[in-house]
């Protein structure tokens, strides 16, 4: 039986990309969603160790590549933690280099405005699709 | 029809019912996205094949048998292993709401060219014509709801 892919040992300066999508144009929606906050009933926001491309990180989650659509940003681990976020190892099968991002407390407006900012600007989709 | 999931109105795409149980996650992002549910005893791949926008998505649902669960376990490559176990199977496809749950499903018993749960493209084509049948639905329920308050 295969076993769980093993944990990374996060270094301080370890690139961590953020996967996102932009919605088609007909939805109004210009700027792409990048999670800021963990899901309903989730208590993590998920992104992936390494420098990865929107190809690379939309493989990873979404098992397919469309070129308009997916779209990815990028922070350190030093940095997440310096806003006070826990980032911790939590590889799966299919997504071995998976990282959660957890916060001891609250993840209110101001906490996800302060994960936000821990990003860079987005790359890779070509908006304006549909 | 044990081929089709049974699923609850607003349940959690990764626990669709009460009587289901999520044995194994495969991919997590956010929430689990890819994994083995068993409900009755049977299991059920699942997958997440679309997020709609921030707040939906689409989910796949397909049955497959103990042999092939330990295929699943046993692969070193199992994106390969999943694409061969579920070619060709019918698939329950759900409609999700990050919030409200599960809203919609529909049992699709025959997709063209026998695809995986992996292909979104072939269970975006099978669902185009369900979802627009539902918005035609929707549609003249409308158009009676505005000419009755017209009246």
């Amino acid at each position: 039986m295969p076993k769980r892919p093993p944990q990374i040992n996060l270094q301080a300066g370890q690139v961590l990309t953020q996967y996102g999508a932009r919605s088609p144009a007909f939805t109004g929606q210009a700027q792409p969603h990048f999670r800021t906050a963990p899901r309903a009933d989730e208590r993590d926001v998920s992104v992936l160790a390494g420098r990865l491309t929107s190809h690379q990180a939309a493989m990873a989650v979404r098992q397919e590549f469309v070129r308009w659509r997916d779209v990815v940003r990028y922070t350190t681990v030093q940095s997440l933690r310096n806003a006070g976020f826990q980032v911790r190892s939590t590889p799966s099968r299919m997504i071995p280099n998976h990282i959660s991002v957890e916060y001891d407390g609250d993840w209110t407006d101001d906490v996800a405005k302060r994960f936000d900012d821990c990003f860079d600007q987005p790359l890779g989709g070509g908006g304006g699709h549909g | 029809m044990a081929d089709q999931i049974a699923i609850q109105d607003g349940a959690r795409p990764w626990k669709p019912s009460g009587g289901s149980e999520l044995v194994e996650t495969y991919g997590y992002y956010d929430q689990p996205t890819l994994g083995l549910i068993r409900q009755a005893g049977l299991p059920y791949v699942f997958r997440c094949v679309d997020l709609v926008d921030d707040h939906y998505s689409v989910w796949a649902y397909a049955l497959i048998e103990d042999r092939e669960v330990a295929r699943l376990s046993d692969a070193e490559d199992l994106q390969l292993a999943l694409a061969e176990v579920t070619a060709g199977k019918p698939f329950t496809v759900a409609l999700a709401h990050e919030e409200a749950g599960i809203f919609e499903w529909w049992f699709i018993g025959e997709l063209e060219g026998s695809p995986s749960i992996l292909d979104s493209e072939a269970i975006r084509r099978a669902l185009l014509p369900i979802v627009t049948e539902l918005r035609n639905r929707l549609t003249h329920v409308r158009e009676h709801v505005v000419e009755e308050l017209a009246h």
